[in-house]
């Protein structure tokens, strides 16, 4: 059963940003170098910030609160190096990516005016490593002989590591696809800041908002200790769907087209759409390919938000 | 290719349990210059054979060893599977399954076969290589072995007379690809396409010349003659498909050397070579009659060997984190080794960076981040 177990939270957890991961990234080999370079920079953050709360502990009795919001701070900077580093090599990806008569690369979708796109690839880098530094241990000590609890390594804490129960599993599942694709929403958040703040002074607001949520999330879940489970998730969930209705926003949609996206998704996914475009998907990247003189350019994947993000790139 | 016990033994001799910190890090130290040791002298051995074209040689070397890989060490790593396991089939059933994995992985290395099963088996082989440096080499010789190999891959690759430069400067003089059972080709061209894109705005499209490449410190050395390859895209491509890509006048190729054995060190070469239009190439010897092994990035097997070493290593302490972050470590340092082969264009170290960067990820992650992170997520935080 255990091993079963294991396998159910890595799907549960990561199906969300396997989805993503397949439809936007897995295409392009630049997205992808680009997921992992999100991943580094959040583990170089993560190493600053505990290297800090390594320093601090030593003069400091309780530096907890103090490290975590470190973190999350660090964190927030992280994105705006990844920014600047990004903004400085955008010249040459654009000339490897630029939709013309070559194609030099094929399978390299074009990056120039697709800023939001770039954020949520390596948002989606940064949210996958931290929901698996969350997570892995957890589910690889949940894979023992019917262990239900909390790993190997936690139970010296001085906190009842029962506390959650029989639905542990089910808690670090929740809190890993609401990591990873907070993660998203913040980078789309920061960048649009990083990239206005220039020309308009009142574009802070977008990264502001990502640095209360990010900190109201990690205080609300401090409450978990104390077995608020049940209260604590719907409003963190919550905070998630503002946060994307906040990112559709700032990729010029507007609140009503933003239910009826999630209407029409609803839809969709009752019907198995998802399945019939991919076939058909597969018939003409089939007859695309057996033209050779065609150059390859854009997927049919990216269409949909590919045209979304490049048509409001501002 | 005698990896048993004894053999490790003889190349690792300081293997005394001893509690002192000191001892043990001079110790480690021992081990890993000897390892450095054999490893220098099997590389030099390598270039003294090829520098006076005993090929048959090599070629009996790198079959030999090949073939220990891929039958003995596979059957014995097959075997401590089905124990661990607790299964156990049939020796018919066992020895049908491995003889046939065994000769296609012979044929695909050495003869020909398709591009994926040639990178799978080659992937194969340096993991099976890797296991073994994990399995028997003492705890903390594996992190001294790493550093000391990467900063020899430096020295081999960089200076002048090292002697994996020599080797592959002398293939492209004699025009002959490396051998296929020491490097891996990816087919993948993205290097090159960086290079034209970062150093060549507005220019890509026009033929160059090399003596156009402005940051070429090694003027002769790039100078030499055109290279096996016939062309850049990964998969055979038609006439009108070529005719789009040759205008791009050139292309990086890695080329990595490892001695055999597992023994060798690896270091990415890269070499910008003039690469004329498919019809004006003169025929070249070709040792592969698909052309697809001998275009795009290639990787040394030694390369494979130590990164698989350094992640296999890390993830032996059941400590996820740590795994993680090294496999990412390795991976943005090998990114950043082909941005750094796209600003130099030339022959460069792939260990190096990696190994390094995996090296402080793994300490780091061990010691301080996952105390870090034990600490957030005992309290149950998100961050």
């Amino acid at each position: 059963m255990g091993y079963l177990l294991t396998i159910t939270c890595y799907i549960a957890s990561f199906s969300p940003s396997i989805a993503l991961f397949y439809s936007f990234i897995a295409h392009d080999p630049v997205r992808i170098i680009l997921f992992f370079l999100g991943a580094f920079f959040w583990l170089v953050s993560l190493l600053i910030s505990s290297l800090a709360w390594f320093g601090l502990s030593s003069f400091l009795p309780n530096t907890f609160l103090i490290s975590l919001t470190f973190c999350i701070i660090v964190q927030e900077f992280a994105r705006v190096a990844y920014f600047a580093l990004l903004k400085k090599a955008q010249k040459g990806l654009n000339k490897i990516t630029r939709q013309g008569q070559i194609s030099v690369a094929p399978g390299v979708s074009d990056l120039h005016n697709a800023r939001h796109m770039l954020a949520l690839v390596c948002g989606l880098g940064m949210g996958v490593i931290s929901a698996l530094f969350y997570t892995m241990n957890a589910f690889a000590v949940f894979s023992g002989p019917g262990t239900i609890g909390l790993p190997l390594a936690l139970e010296t804490g001085e906190i009842d590591p029962n506390r959650a129960g029989k639905y542990l599993p089910l808690c670090y599942t929740l809190s890993a696809i609401l990591l990873s694709l907070f993660h998203v929403t913040w980078t789309i958040m920061v960048w649009d800041t990083c990239h206005k703040i220039d020309r308009i002074p009142s574009a802070f607001v977008p990264a502001a908002a990502a640095l209360i949520s990010h900190l109201l999330v990690a205080f609300l879940s401090s409450l978990n200790s104390r077995g608020f489970y049940i209260v604590v998730f719907p409003v963190q969930f919550l905070i998630l769907l503002i946060c994307i209705a906040y990112c559709n926003v700032i990729m010029g949609g507007t609140i009503s087209s933003f239910i009826n996206g999630i209407g029409q998704s609803i839809t969709d996914g009752i019907t198995f759409k998802g399945i019939r475009t991919l076939i058909e998907e597969r018939k003409m990247r089939t007859q695309r390919q057996s033209v050779p003189d065609e150059p390859m350019t854009e997927r049919g994947g990216t269409a949909t938000e590919g045209e979304e993000t490049n048509t409001v790139d501002a | 290719m005698h990896f048993n016990v004894a053999y490790m033994v003889l190349y690792t001799p300081f293997v005394k349990e001893t509690d002192s910190i000191v001892e043990k890090g001079l110790m480690s130290l021992g081990n890993a210059l000897i390892m450095l040791l054999v490893v220098v002298f099997m590389t030099v051995l390598l270039i003294v054979f090829y520098k006076y074209k005993f090929y048959r040689v090599i070629h009996g070397w790198l079959i030999v060893s090949s073939c220990l890989l891929l039958f003995l060490f596979t059957t014995i790593y097959v075997q401590e599977v089905m124990k661990s396991f607790d299964i156990s089939p049939s020796a018919v059933l066992v020895l049908f399954g491995l003889a046939n994995y065994g000769v296609v992985g012979m044929m695909c290395i050495h003869w020909k076969g398709p591009l994926l099963l040639q990178q799978f088996y080659l992937i194969t082989m340096s993991a099976l290589m890797a296991l073994v440096f994990i399995k028997y080499l003492p705890e903390w010789t594996v992190w001294f072995v790493l550093f000391v190999i990467s900063v020899w891959d430096l020295v081999a690759v960089l200076t002048p007379k090292g002697p994996l430069r020599y080797l592959v400067e002398t293939a492209q003089e004699r025009n002959e690809p490396i051998f296929p059972a020491l490097i891996y080709s990816s087919g993948v061209i993205y290097p090159y396409v960086l290079v034209t894109a970062v150093e060549n705005p507005g220019e890509s499209r026009e033929p160059r010349e090399p003596r156009e490449q402005p940051t070429d410190t090694e003027g002769k050395f790039q100078l030499a003659v055109p290279s096996t390859s016939t062309g850049f895209a990964p998969a055979p491509d038609t006439g009108a498909k070529r005719a789009k890509v040759k205008r791009v006048a050139q292309k990086v190729q890695i080329e990595t050397q490892s001695t055999s054995q597992g023994e060798g060190s690896g270091g990415v070469r890269v070499e910008r070579v003039p690469t004329r239009p498919v019809q004006q190439e003169p025929p070249m010897q070709q040792h592969h009659d698909d052309f697809q092994e001998e275009r795009g990035v290639k990787l040394g097997l030694g390369d494979f060997i130590f990164y698989s070493v350094l992640l296999g290593k890390a993830s032996s302490y059941f400590d996820w984190n740590t795994t993680i972050a090294c496999y990412v470590a390795i991976l943005i340092g090998l990114c950043f080794t082909l941005v750094l082969l796209a600003v130099f264009k030339r022959a460069l170290p792939a260990l190096p960076i990696s190994i390094f960067s995996g090296l402080i990820f793994y300490f780091c992650t061990r010691w301080i981040i996952t105390p870090f992170v034990t600490h957030v997520s005992q309290n149950c935080l998100l961050y």
